[in-house]
C-alpha cells in the first residue's frame, strides 16, 4: 500500500524535487540573508552606539584620571577594534583631538560637522556626510574626569550602505552559499538519476525509430531505477531470449572465449559425437571437433568466423551432399521438417571401409517453446554398431533358415508317409531315417542357441565332474568320423597313453571338441588332411586342430571368435553355419580358466589350440 | 493323374526336401528335374523346355529371385510359370514380385506336399487359362 500511494508519476516527482529542493535552497539563501542584515545592522544600530559611548567615555575617564591624557590614544585604538565604530576619539575642550583612532589627527582641530543633530541630556547625535559622501553618526559625550568636564568623547559610526552589506555578505559567503549549493547539488544528482533511464530509453527508441528494421537494433538494459526502467529491461530481456537460439553459436564460442573456456571448449570436443549448429539460412555457427572431421572441414567453425569481412560459413546441408551422398529427397532437405527432430542414416567409404553416421537434427526451442529456424545438429558414428546389426541380422537369417530347413523336410517326409498309399517297406525306412536326422539336426541347433542365450546373459554355467579323458575323446572322435569318411580326409589321431581324469565339464568340452573338428572336416576340402593331436602337460592339457582347409583371412583372424560372425569367404559361405561355434568354443575355455588361439594362412590351413589347465 | 507329361525344374539345395518334393511330384504324374542351384537351374532351362519353375529363395550364390530375374531374361520364359519355396514369406513383398517378375507363387517353409501340388496345379492352370 505504502510504495502504491507514493508512487507518482515522473513529471509530478520531477516537479515536487525541483520544488523541494529550490524551496529549500530559497529559504536558505533568505535565512542568510535575514542573518547579514542583523550583523550589519546591529553593530551600527543607534543602542549599540550609545553602549559602546558609555562603555568608552567611562573607561577614558578612568584612564585619565589614572594616567593623564597621554594613555588616551591607546584606549581609543582599542576601542575602535572592539566596537564596530569607523573612528573613536577624544578632543579637549578647545577643540583638538587629544586622541584619535587615527593617529595622524591627534593634535589637530577636530572638524565641525553640518547635519542634523539630536540631543539626549549631555549626549549628541550628529548625523553628517562625510568628504567621500558616506552618512556618518557621529556621537558625542562628555568626558567627566573628577568631576571636571575635560574634553568630549566622539564616537563615530558610518551607517550601512550597500558596500557594508556586500562585505557582510562576504563574510558569511561560505555558509549562506553553501547550503543552498549543496540542497541544488543533491537535487539536480536525485533528478539526474530518475531521468536518465528515461533518457537512455529515449535513445534507445530514436535508434529503432530511425533504422530500417526493429530486429536489427541493438538494445541494452537501463540501470533498474523505476518502474519504466524496470519494464524497459524485462523488454530487453524477453527479445534477448528470443534472440538467444540464434545466436546459441555465437554464445557458445564467447563462453569458450573467456571464463569457462577451456572446460566447455574441452567437453564439447571431446565427446566422440559431432556437434554443430546452424542459423535460419542452414549455415554453420558452430562446429565441434570431431563435427569438422566428420564433415571433412579443415577448420572449426565459430562465431567470430561468421563476422563481416570473412566468407560465409557453409551450409551444413551442401557439407552432407557432397561428403556423404545425402540425397536430395531426404527428409532431412524436406521444408515441412524444420520444426521437428529429423534422424537420418548416410554411409560413405573410407580407406575401403563402410562408415555409417547417424544424423540427427533437432529444432533449437528456448523456454517457453517458441521455435526459430536455427537446429542443432548431432552426429553419431554408428559403424560399429551398424555391423553388429547386420551380424545380429544375418545370423537371425541363418537361424530362420536353419529351423525352418528342418521343419520343412520333417513336415514334408511325414506327409507323405501319411498320405501316400503305396510305398514300399524300404521307401519308408528312409523316410523315417531322413525325418530322424533332421529332427537331431535341429535339436542341436537349438542347443547351440540356447548356449549361445546363456552366453548372452552371461549365465553359462559348468558342471564340473571328473572325467575320464580317453573315453570322452573317443566318443569325440566316433561322431565326427563319418564325416571324415564321407570326405575322404586323411584324419590323424594322437593321444597319448596315459591320460589324467581332470575335473571338467564333460559335455561342453565334448562339444568344444566336436564344433573344432567339425569347422576342420567342413572347411577342408575332398582329400585333404585333418590332425587331432592331444598332449598332457604337468598342469595343462594341451589340444591342436589342424586342418589344411581354405584357411582364414589375416583380417578376419581376429573376429573369428565374435558371435555371429562369418567369414566373407565363398568357400565358407557356400556352407551352412552360425557363427556361433567358436564363440561358445572360446567361452567354454574361458570359463575352465583356459585360453584358445588360432593360427592360419588362406589357402593353406588352420591350427587351433586349446589349453586347458588340469591342475 | 493332373499333371501328365507336364515338366517341373525343382531347384532345392537341401538334398533332402528335394528328395521328397522329387517323390510327391512324380507320384503326382510330373516329369521332375532336380538341380542343386541357380546355376544348374539356367543350364538345365538352356537344354530344354519347362512348364513350371520351382525353386528355393535361399541358396548359395543365386536366391530363387535372382534366378527369376534372369530366366526372364532368357528367350522363351518370359511368361514360364515360377514358384518359390522360402522361409521368409512374411519379409517378402510377393504382390509386387508377382507384378515385377511374373511370380506365380511363394509359398512358406515348411509346407505340406498336398499344399505344393495345390500351388502347382493352380499354377499351371492359371498359365493356360
Amino acid at each position: 500500500m505504502f510504495t502504491t500511494t507514493f508512487q507518482l508519476r515522473l513529471p509530478r516527482r520531477v516537479t515536487a524535487y525541483f520544488l523541494l529542493f529550490g524551496l529549500t535552497a530559497v529559504v536558505w539563501l533568505s535565512a542568510s540573508a535575514f542573518y547579514v542584515a542583523r550583523e550589519v545592522n546591529q553593530d551600527r544600530s543607534e543602542s549599540t552606539s550609545l553602549r559602546w559611548l558609555g562603555r568608552a567615555t567611562s573607561r577614558a575617564a578612568l584612564d585619565y584620571l589614572r594616567n593623564g591624557a597621554s594613555e588616551l590614544q591607546p584606549l581609543v585604538v582599542q576601542l575602535k577594534s572592539q566596537s564596530g565604530a569607523d573612528y573613536v576619539a577624544v578632543r579637549s575642550k578647545t577643540g583638538v583631538y587629544l586622541a584619535h583612532s587615527s593617529p595622524e589627527l591627534v593634535g589637530q582641530m577636530a572638524d565641525e560637522h553640518e547635519g542634523t543633530t539630536d540631543e539626549w541630556g549631555d549626549v549628541v547625535r550628529v548625523h553628517y556626510v562625510d568628504s567621500q559622501g558616506e552618512m556618518v553618526d557621529e556621537y558625542q559625550a562628555p568626558l567627566n574626569a573628577g568631576g571636571t568636564t575635560v574634553g568630549t568623547l566622539i564616537y563615530g559610526v558610518a551607517q550601512p550602505d550597500l558596500w557594508g552589506y556586500v562585505r557582510s555578505a562576504a563574510r558569511h559567503a561560505p555558509l549562506a552559499v553553501f547550503g543552498p549549493a549543496c540542497c541544488m547539488l543533491v537535487g539536480a544528482v536525485l533528478l539526474n538519476r530518475m531521468v536518465r533511464p528515461v533518457a537512455d530509453i529515449a535513445q534507445q527508441l530514436s535508434r529503432v525509430a530511425m533504422s530500417p528494421s526493429v530486429e536489427g537494433c541493438e538494445l541494452r538494459q537501463v540501470p533498474a531505477v523505476g518502474a519504466a526502467a524496470m519494464g524497459w529491461n524485462r523488454v530487453v530481456t524477453e527479445r534477448a531470449g528470443r534472440g538467444q537460439a540464434e545466436d546459441l553459436g555465437q554464445k557458445i564460442q564467447q563462453s569458450l572465449q573467456t571464463g569457462r573456456q577451456g572446460r566447455l571448449d574441452g567437453v564439447l570436443n571431446s565427446i566422440p559425437d559431432g556437434v554443430a549448429t546452424t542459423d535460419a539460412a542452414g549455415r554453420l555457427t558452430y562446429t565441434n571437433l570431431p563435427m569438422a572431421a566428420i564433415l571433412g572441414m579443415k577448420d572449426i567453425v565459430g562465431a567470430t568466423d561468421t563476422g563481416p569481412g570473412s566468407e560465409p560459413a557453409p551450409q551444413m546441408t551442401s557439407l552432407l551432399i557432397e561428403g556423404w551422398h545425402l540425397s536430395s529427397n531426404d527428409a532431412l532437405l524436406s521444408a515441412d521438417n524444420q520444426h521437428r527432430p529429423v534422424v537420418a542414416e548416410l554411409s560413405r567409404i573410407e580407406d575401403g571401409q563402410r562408415r555409417v553416421v547417424r544424423v540427427a537434427r533437432h529444432p533449437i526451442c528456448i523456454v517457453g517453446g517458441v521455435q526459430h529456424e536455427s537446429h542443432v545438429w548431432i552426429i553419431r558414428d554408428v559403424t560399429q554398431q551398424k555391423l553388429a546389426e547386420e551380424m545380429r541380422d544375418s545370423f537371425v537369417d541363418t537361424a530362420t533358415h536353419e529351423l525352418r530347413t528342418p521343419l520343412a523336410n520333417i513336415k514334408a517326409y511325414a506327409e507323405t508317409l501319411a498320405l501316400a498309399d503305396v510305398i514300399d517297406v524300404e521307401q519308408q525306412k528312409q523316410f523315417l531315417n531322413t525325418i530322424n536326422s533332421e529332427a537331431t539336426r535341429l535339436a542341436r541347433f537349438v542347443d547351440d542357441l540356447l548356449s549361445v542365450s546363456s552366453m548372452e546373459v552371461g549365465s553359462l554355467t559348468l558342471n564340473r565332474q571328473t572325467t575320464e579323458l580317453r573315453r570322452m575323446l573317443n566318443e569325440v572322435l566316433a561322431k565326427v568320423k563319418p564325416q571324415v569318411e564321407e570326405k575322404r580326409l586323411s584324419f590323424e589321431v594322437s593321444i597319448p597313453e596315459k591320460m589324467p581324469e581332470p575335473s571338467i565339464d564333460k559335455d561342453k568340452i565334448a562339444t568344444v571338441l566336436i564344433n573344432l573338428l567339425g569347422n576342420a572336416v567342413k572347411y577342408t576340402p575332398a582329400g585333404g588332411r585333418v590332425a587331432f593331436r592331444v598332449h598332457a602337460a604337468d598342469h595343462n592339457l594341451e589340444i591342436d586342430v589342424e586342418d589344411t582347409g581354405v584357411g582364414i583371412a589375416e583380417d578376419e583372424l581376429p573376429k573369428v571368435f565374435d558371435k555371429f560372425f562369418r567369414s566373407d569367404d565363398p568357400r565358407v559361405q557356400e556352407q551352412e553355419g552360425t557363427g556361433l561355434g567358436l564363440a561358445l568354443v572360446q567361452e567354454v575355455v574361458r570359463l575352465h580358466g583356459g585360453r584358445v588361439s588360432v593360427e592360419s594362412e588362406i589357402d593353406k590351413g588352420s591350427t587351433f589350440q586349446i589349453v586347458l589347465p588340469i591342475g | 493323374m493332373s499333371g501328365q507329361n507336364l515338366k517341373i525344374l525343382l531347384v532345392e539345395d537341401n538334398l533332402a526336401l528335394s528328395g521328397v518334393i522329387c517323390f510327391n511330384l512324380t507320384r503326382a504324374g510330373y516329369l521332375v528335374t532336380a538341380v542343386s542351384n541357380g546355376r544348374e537351374a539356367i543350364e538345365a532351362l538352356q537344354r530344354g523346355r519347362f512348364d513350371l519353375v520351382l525353386s528355393d529363395q535361399q541358396m548359395p550364390k543365386m536366391t530363387g529371385i535372382q534366378l527369376c530375374e534372369h530366366i526372364r531374361e532368357m528367350p522363351g520364359h518370359a511368361q514360364t510359370a515360377f514358384i518359390l519355396l522360402t522361409a521368409k514369406c512374411m519379409e517378402l513383398d510377393v504382390a509386387k514380385l508377382r507384378h515385377r517378375l511374373g511370380l506365380s507363387a511363394a509359398l512358406p517353409k515348411p509346407f505340406s506336399p498336398t499344399e505344393l501340388l495345390t500351388t502347382i496345379e493352380e499354377s499351371l492352370a492359371s498359365k493356360v487359362g
